[in-house]
């Protein structure tokens, strides 16, 4: 991964390709490399949607070689929907095939004058883009499977569908999973509207005749490699608990915690938790033929996803998972997991991150546009972002957008954008990362509801202030480096509780580049991604007034342990004190 | 004194007949502790839980009150 593939859209002449040597970027990949290289080539102050934006697109340190679970991808740009620095991470087979194909980037930069939609075709001999404006308009399976009969089905496919092509703050970017499905979305912050907004409906990857990525010392990186699955295997939540329910088995503990937001961010329960949990939904896709255990790239030995079939046995969509279950089911008072499949499959299919749009939805709900439950409503508001009607436009500009237009106070977003499934009065240690992460309400920048609930890596009460900003600050910088290695983050939850799989990470890192790192180096790393993203957002605008949860969190007591978020704000603003 | 033991995801396997999320009631004496109405309900000592009595955290020797809703998760994660 020596090169980088610059990619003009705005060039004289059309659109052109230039391969060239990292130089000073050598060394980075993954969120570390997207966010150096927005943070210095981007102006802060740009359009989000004009020409000086770029989209960058990075796989982790150690994707496409033989690292277990190494296939995370980095998506970075300035966000449409935030208005700061964005590093969107998806899986699918992306990550594995660029790396193999020697490339550390992609970046995509300027803008075309004319209406004219391209595809960028990447193989080992080189770039070719075209234009195809009979994609215009296409979901993204819909424009998969025609570019399978084109290309090949065992390429990868980036692409976005109608919500990026209508450039709206939501429109995520999806790759496509091990059946070369469009499952896997970068889907936070309005990535897929930046693509849009550089008329590139696809990038397909094509790695035929590149083999895996050599590691310097074979050997070492082999028996690390080894020492990594064994701790990753041997680990309760990532040896067993994701394969067999997968991430929506947060459903009950959120739940019986009183953290799980429901009917926008009222309560902290849902009364009909069972319907639509873990549990229940891996026992339907047994019982219907689909499948809860299923990994979303190659080389995955956590394999938290799977396959849900309709009630005819049919595909539908992949696993739906915990964040989209939520979004879409208890956050707007919806019970039903064959409603919450199709919503989750339209967002997929037009491109839209789920988050955002079941938040989004919960809004226009407590707004009375429709009633909590409705889920025929909310397939319905789905369609209409999809087909880009008036309404869908001002719900496909997310949930902020959303609630000023329809006079709502109660809007759960920092930033912009949309907080997850965790409501930050109950979970004090989530409520730190949502309200400081420089991609705004973002769980996995600092994963605390680990140890606030979970009781991994150590353990916090999640009802107090105590403790949270040292927990969330440390998750944060962690994190931040996980993100550039490729790994999934779920790989943390073994992490955090093995000192020793930390080591095996590290020493297969060492041994793939022949460098020296230590722990202290491993977080120096993510604290000079966070610096870098940090001083982005400040330049664009941000201050501290920026790092701060709506009003609502302190001022209104969520039951069932009517609580209030108490961290205050002086101590909110320690958490980058490095 | 009467409890509701809650068990979710594979933990209705050491209970039979018992389904994930809906609740068994107990009876225990006065001042049983949490670890004591898991034992009983045949769930091993040694293993890794996470304990909540009415949605707040617990501990095994956590005394309990009629009423209380107990709450059991073998160690979970997602996000
Ligand atoms: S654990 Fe889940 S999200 Fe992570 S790499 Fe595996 S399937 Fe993908």
């Amino acid at each position: 991964m020596e090169k980088m593939l610059r990619i003009n859209m705005g060039a004289d002449g059309g659109p052109k390709a230039s391969s060239i040597p990292v130089g000073e970027y050598s060394g980075l990949a993954g969120r570390a490399l997207t966010s150096a290289l927005v943070s210095k080539e981007v102006p802060p102050l740009c359009h989000p949607l004009g020409a000086e934006n770029k989209l960058v697109i990075s796989p982790g340190m150690l994707s496409g070689s033989l690292a277990a679970n190494s296939g995370r991808l980095s998506v970075g740009c300035k966000s449409p929907l935030t208005g700061g620095i964005k590093e969107s991470n998806a899986g699918g087979m992306a990550s594995q095939t660029l790396a193999r194909l020697g490339y550390a980037a992609i970046v995509i930069e300027g803008k075309p004058s004319g209406d004219d939609l391209y595809t960028i075709f990447i193989n080992k001999d080189g770039v070719n883009i075209n234009v195809d404006n009979s994609l215009k308009g296409l979901g993204n399976y819909a424009l998969v499977e025609k570019l399978k009969q084109q290309y090949s089905e065992k390429a990868c496919y980036i692409s976005i569908g109608p919500v990026g092509e209508m450039k709206l703050a939501s429109a995520s970017i999806a790759c496509t999973d091990m059946e070369c499905r469009p499952t896997r979305h970068a889907g936070r912050g309005g990535t897929g509207a930046v693509m849009g907004s550089k008329n590139v409906k696809a990038i397909i990857l094509d790695d035929t005749g590149m083999g895996m990525r050599k590691p310097k010392d074979p050997d070492k990186f082999k028996e690390a490699n080894k020492r990594w699955v064994d701790g990753l295997k041997k680990h309760p939540v990532t040896g067993e608990g994701l394969a067999a329910y997968g991430t929506n088995v947060l459903t009950n503990i959120l739940n019986e915690a009183g953290g799980y937001p429901t009917h926008n961010f009222m309560w902290g329960r849902f009364e009909n938790h069972t319907k639509i949990s873990g549990e229940t939904q891996a026992a339907l896709e047994t019982e219907r033929g689909g499948n809860p255990t299923h990994g979303c790239h190659r080389g995955c030995v956590m394999r938290c996803s799977g396959i849900y079939m309709d009630k005819y046995g049919q595909y539908l969509t992949k696993q739906p998972e915990y964040e989209t279950v939520w979004a879409h089911g208890g956050n707007c008072g919806i019970d039903d997991l064959d409603t919450i499949a199709m919503l989750d499959r339209l967002d997929d299919d037009y491109g839209i991150d789920t988050i955002e749009m079941g938040a989004t939805i919960g809004v226009a709900m407590e707004a009375g546009l429709a009633k909590f439950g409705d889920g025929a409503a909310a397939i319905n508001f789905v369609n209409q972002v999809g087909k880009g009607t008036d309404m869908g436009r001002i719900l496909g500009s997310g949930a902020a957008v959303t609630g000023k237009v329809f006079g709502v106070e109660r809007v759960p977003v920092v930033k912009g954008q949309s907080m997850p499934a965790y409501d930050p009065r109950a979970v004090h240690g989530i409520g730190v990362t949502y309200a400081t992460s420089p991609m705004g309400a973002d769980h996995t920048a600092g994963y605390a509801v680990g140890s606030n609930i979970l009781g991994i890596g150590g353990k916090t009460d999640p009802l107090s202030p105590e403790g949270q900003i040292e927990l969330s600050r440390n998750l944060q910088i962690a994190t931040a480096a996980v993100d550039s290695t490729g790994m999934c983050l779920f790989i943390a939850f073994a992490v955090l509780d093995q000192p020793e799989t930390f080591q095996a990470l590290i020493d297969m890192i060492n041994a793939f580049y022949g460098f020296n790192l230590t722990a202290d180096d491993v977080a120096e790393l993510g604290k000079s991604v966070l610096r870098n993203e940090r001083a982005f957002n400040a330049a664009a605008g941000f201050t501290s007034a920026h790092d701060r949860l709506p009003g609502f969190f302190t001022r209104d007591a969520l039951p069932p342990h009517n609580v209030k978020f108490k961290v205050t704000d002086a101590e909110l603003d320690q958490v980058f004190n490095f | 004194m009467t409890i509701d033991l809650i068990l979710y995801a594979s933990l209705p396997k050491f209970v039979p007949g018992s389904v994930a999320g809906i609740p068994i009631t107990v009876q225990a004496p006065d001042q049983t502790t949490v670890g004591v109405v898991l034992s009983q309900a045949g769930i091993p000592d040694d293993m890794r839980l996470i304990l909540l009595v009415n949605g707040l955290s617990a501990t095994r020797d956590q005394e309990l009150r009629e009423n209380d809703r107990l709450a059991v998760f073998p160690t979970i994660a997602g996000g």
